[in-house]
């Protein structure tokens, strides 16, 4: 039967926030920021040195430790994260068509906790003492590589990389893989470790990091954003699937939108017109007005221009109903995850639907003067959510928007 | 320490293999499933263990455990 809705049944998620839904959306209800100084190495001549964490990640069991040693910390992440969305979802990959399952995953950086010792040895000893798995532990493909290979996943697959928009991408594109019928079920998101020294280089000299060590979207004080490691994984599949394997539904991939600014290599236009495409390509998909949201998930990058641009979006699709709506920027509390953020957020959004609470923090208490909507109201609201928007914009233009509706 | 000894510390500390795996008669590729990176792997690991190194075509995925210990006890001989 051809599938004409594309739902999410899994979540899996390796945050600074937590590891697994449980943790994870709990500490997101706290509002309490949990952001803070690397210490994992010697950050202290960074500009830009906080950031989002995961310590403990805890994998030995799952994956052996002849694997583990092969992998960069964001493959790692993201096999975690995946063996959790699989659990999640009720789903054995071994009962299923291997042909039929997809994997498509965003992320921006690459492996750089491997690659640069790697490097260094090279420039230091020489070749010899380069790792044979510099290549494949590296490249951003990697964790789809490695996913697929843990769990034999032989069907449509790819890797997304888009900057922070990257993971938005990829889930959207499993909704679509499975709606075209490319796949029956796909495994989706994001997963993302700058947390070395020369990945938080990169990080610092794109300027868009907040040196103040603050986390502040839509704030009149704000210097950018923070970033976060982890990974977050969803399982797309199609609705009537679902509904006969009897499996949890979080919430239907309803409306996708997707422009470019063509406007500057790095910076977004200021308009915000793009995203505001983005956006109403979005709503009208999913046969949504603007008033019909009830949780919005701005993409918050917390910079000068970023923020004036996504507020411009805005305020141009929402008019005078911008201030009712209920928002969030929950990723202000444990970083911007870069290529993972997008999924994170989709991961909040589905939790939020399925409980009837939403992470309102924003880390924006002195908003802009037409970002009042963005004024934070604490950690949560009790409230029943029919319909989230999420946006996500990446570096030199990117714009994504998904509706997400309750089923 | 003994040769073999040496050989199975590299194979289960540098490689990761599990020491209830390194059976003398395994063969490196058929039963110990080291494919051509890991084969790599295996060899500096080999040649730093014992300073020296390993001529192309001596040691490879058709080796056995047994094989690799032989071919260490006589060459440092």
């Amino acid at each position: 039967m051809r599938e004409t809705r594309a739902v999410i049944t899994g979540l899996g998620v390796v945050s600074p926030a937590g590891r697994g839904n449980e943790e994870y959306f709990g500490n997101l209800l706290k509002g309490k920021s949990i952001l803070r100084e690397i210490t994992r190495f010697d950050a202290s001549r960074y500009p830009a040195r906080h950031a989002g964490l995961v310590d403990n990640l805890d994998s030995g069991g799952l994956f052996s430790k002849r694997l583990i040693k092969k992998l960069d910390r964001f493959s790692e992440m993201a096999l975690v994260a995946t063996d959790d969305a699989l659990k999640d979802a009720g789903l054995d990959i071994d009962a299923e068509d291997k042909d039929r399952v997809g994997i498509i995953l965003g992320n921006a950086l690459g492996g750089w906790s491997f690659a640069e010792v790697e490097l260094r040895d090279l420039y230091q000893t020489g070749v010899r003492e380069v790792s044979p798995y510099q290549a494949t532990a590296w490249f951003p493909a990697a964790p789809q590589g490695q996913v697929s290979i843990h769990y034999g996943i032989k069907g449509f697959a790819k890797t997304i990389i888009s900057d922070i928009a990257s993971s938005h991408l990829a889930v959207s594109y499993a909704a679509r893989a499975v709606v075209a019928g490319k796949a029956d079920v796909v495994v989706a998101g994001g997963t993302e470790a700058p947390i070395s020294p020369y990945a938080l280089l990169c990080c610092n000299s794109s300027g868009e990091l907040s040196t103040a060590g603050k986390y502040r979207p839509f704030d009149r004080r704000r210097d950018g954003y923070v970033i976060g490691e982890g990974a977050g994984i969803l399982i797309v599949e199609g609705y009537e699937r679902a509904k006969a394997r009897g499996a949890k539904i979080y919430a239907e991939i309803k409306g996708f939108g997707h422009t470019s600014d063509g406007a500057d290599p790095v910076n977004p236009d200021v308009s915000g017109d793009g995203l505001a495409r983005a956006m109403r390509a979005a709503l009208s998909e999913s046969g949504s007005t603007a008033r019909d949201i009830d949780y919005l998930m701005p993409s918050g990058n917390g910079g000068r221009l970023y923020d004036a641009s996504e507020s411009n979006a805005l305020t141009g699709v929402f008019g005078d109903s911008l201030n009712d709506v209920m928002a969030g920027v929950p990723k202000a509390l444990y970083g911007n995850l870069l290529g993972a953020s997008g999924a994170l957020d989709m991961v909040t959004a589905c939790l939020a639907m399925e409980r009837g609470q939403a992470p309102t923090y924003t880390g924006c208490n002195e908003p802009e003067d037409n970002c009042r909507w963005a004024e934070g109201s604490g950690g949560k609201v009790n409230k029943e959510i029919g319909r989230v928007m999420i946006n996500s914009t990446g570096r030199g233009g990117v714009n994504t928007c998904v509706v997400l509706a309750k089923p | 320490m003994s040769i073999e000894e040496r050989v199975n510390r590299v194979l289960v500390d540098g490689i990761g293999l599990e020491p209830a795996e390194l059976k003398q008669d395994a063969c490196l590729k058929d039963d110990l499933g080291i494919d051509s990176t890991e084969m790599v792997e295996v060899i500096v690991a080999l040649e730093k263990e014992f300073g020296l190194k390993i001529p192309d075509g001596v040691v490879g995925g058709t080796s056995t455990i047994k094989e690799l210990v032989n071919y260490f006890t006589r060459t440092i001989q």
